[in-house]
């Protein structure tokens, strides 16, 4: 990738507003990324709070601290805001901070829309979490909201399909804007092929976005009208079907998964080229890899739902078009590893993330591909198998991929370097204590105890412990993380404007922190 | 909301709006879509 050198006057282009008013009004992609990466790290600690009460009544057996319900609606909302409130938005605050920066655009393309959207979003978990508070509760169905279970929820049920229908309307215009700024506004010479990896994955995923979003608000759409209005979309006294509500849930369901993982997928392969200090190993496959990804993620959604009772053929087809998403997924692990082959290796915080995202997401892909199996799976659904094989896949995969662009980009972002032991110190820490957390649930799903329940028999009850001990360490060390994050804002040796050694990409051509305005003249890519 | 913003250039601006559009209508006859198959089958 050419360099483009950023004469620019960084004083006049950092002329901002101050105050409240600057956060409620602001049409600044930087802004509004920061507000989206801030908004996710919130609900990250909540969704995290909600997860400590769930290992600690599963601490023991029997029943300690909460009443089964309460239980459920922890389930729930953990998830809902996990998927939704925590990742969902970090991998959108980071696409608002560095795409129009790695394209070489002055801002996204529809500024205004862009606010609405976070605000959208912010309104949307009020009024979810609000549900906590309503008689009855907050959802208690688990994410996938399958009925009947969900029409028995009670005043939450309209409150949480309107956030569902809110949060829906927020990704889909954040995805429709990130299609427009890098199909319509990369700087001259910025071919889709000189792209960076992290755009490109975020191209992709907002395809996925604006095929997939409208298919979970038709869902709970339906839900809704099959509660209030008497129809039997799903209701079987009225010629429904409730495993209708599954196709369509999982059709949504299996391309969101890869929603929080595609741009995973760009992050860590920006990082290991950086760290390695050799260009990504088979840009081309890599593009076509995560297209591939993309694609196939369409046609596996009944591999959820094995157990429904689905024809031989249903099966099988299902078994072999989700064992072919190995065959991308490997191609993107080949080049990785390819691409530290024989590099000059260092290992800051950013890059010690994208090694163990590597090593740990991969053992989530493997017990996917087990679960991929329909004979096998008959004994891994709904047991605590299928719960260690989808953290692996999104803490030490998504979460992990989001902390390593954090710290990947931090520096670009407030000016200022990390503490770079603490920062170690937390890497070590979260990638101990997730092991202790999710390893042992593969045991415990393997000797069959269930998902989603407080109490369990005695003889689960060791791992379940150190599952949960781990649980807390997690937890703890989250907390770093946030102290980290405040302390680099204030304080801190200044970074330069490559901050690593020799980094490629137009975001390390401006001054750090970033000018408030960058690119305002479009630069010229050779 | 004074900063400088492809709005300035309103000929990329009509085709920034236009894409959109056709990008959400994408959605919203995804959206439908469902309605109108469960309503076939």
């Amino acid at each position: 990738m050419a360099h483009h050198e950023h004469t620019a006057d960084a004083a006049h282009h950092d002329e901002k507003p101050h105050g409240i008013t600057r956060w409620l009004t602001t049409t600044n992609h930087k802004d509004i990324g920061t507000m989206y990466l801030l908004f996710s790290l919130a609900m990250f600690l909540i969704g995290g709070l909600f997860a400590m009460v769930i290992r600690a009544e599963l601490f023991q057996p029997g029943l300690q601290f909460v009443d089964p319900g309460f239980f459920n609606q922890m389930t729930t909302m953990h998830a809902l805001l996990m998927v939704f409130g925590a990742v969902m938005p970090a991998t959108v605050g980071l696409a608002n901070w560095m795409i129009p920066m790695q394209i070489g655009a002055p801002d996204m393309a529809l500024p205004r829309m862009n606010l609405f959207s976070f605000w959208l979003l912010f309104f949307a978990f009020m009024l979810l979490l609000s549900t906590l508070f309503l008689p009855g509760g907050a959802p208690a169905s688990g994410w996938t909201l399958y009925p009947p279970l969900v029409l028995q929820t009670g005043n939450a049920f309209p409150v949480a399909v309107f956030a569902i229908h809110l949060m829906g309307a927020s990704s889909i215009m954040g995805a429709i804007n990130v299609i427009v700024t890098i199909m319509n506004m990369r700087a001259p010479g910025m071919t889709l092929l000189k792209m960076p990896l992290f755009s490109w994955s975020w191209l992709i995923t907002a395809y996925l976005l604006i095929l997939v979003m409208p298919v979970l608000a038709g869902g709970v759409t339906m839900l809704l009208t099959d509660h209030f209005f008497a129809t039997s979309f799903f209701n079987p006294a009225g010629g429904g079907d409730p495993v209708l509500f599954q196709h369509v849930f999982w059709f949504f369901g299996h391309p969101e998964v890869y929603i929080m993982i595609l741009p995973a997928f760009g992050i860590v392969s920006e990082i290991l080229q950086t760290f390695s200090r050799k260009p990504i190993f088979g840009y081309e496959a890599m593009v076509y890899a995560i297209a591939s990804i993309a694609f196939l993620s369409f046609i596996v959604w009944a591999h959820h739902m094995f157990t429904v009772g689905m024809p031989l053929a249903g099966q099988m087809f299902f078994t072999l078009s989700t064992m072919l998403i190995a065959i991308p997924t490997g191609v993107k692990v080949f080049n990785w590893t390819a691409t530290m082959w024989r590099g000059s290796l260092t290992f800051e915080p950013p890059m010690l993330f994208a090694i163990a995202f590597l090593f740990l997401f991969t053992i989530g892909g493997f017990s996917g591909l087990m679960l991929a199996i329909a004979p096998a799976d008959f004994q891994y659904q709904d047991t605590y198998f299928v719960v260690a094989h989808f953290h692996y896949v999104l803490v030490p995969g998504a979460v992990f991929a989001i902390m390593a662009a954090v710290y990947y980009w931090l520096p670009k972002w407030t000016g200022h370097m990390y503490d770079m032991k603490l920062a170690k110190f937390h890497f070590w820490m979260s990638t101990i204590f997730v092991n202790v957390l999710f390893f042992p649930q593969h045991f415990l799903g393997l000797a069959g105890m269930p998902r989603r329940i407080p109490d369990y028999a005695t003889q689960f009850a060791d791992w379940n412990m150190v599952s949960s001990i781990g649980g807390f360490g997690f937890g703890l060390s989250q907390l770093l993380f946030v102290y980290i994050i405040f302390k680099t804002v204030h304080s801190g040796e200044k970074a330069t404007a490559a901050v690593w050694d020799q980094p490629t990409g137009l975001e390390w051509t401006v001054p750090s922190p970033a000018p408030y305005h960058t690119f305002d003249t479009a630069p010229e890519v050779k | 909301m004074n900063d400088p913003t492809p709005q300035d250039a309103p000929a990329l601006r009509r085709r920034n709006v236009r894409f959109a559009a056709v990008l959400g209508l994408v959605a919203v006859v995804v959206y439908i879509a469902f309605f109108v198959i469960k309503g076939m089958g």
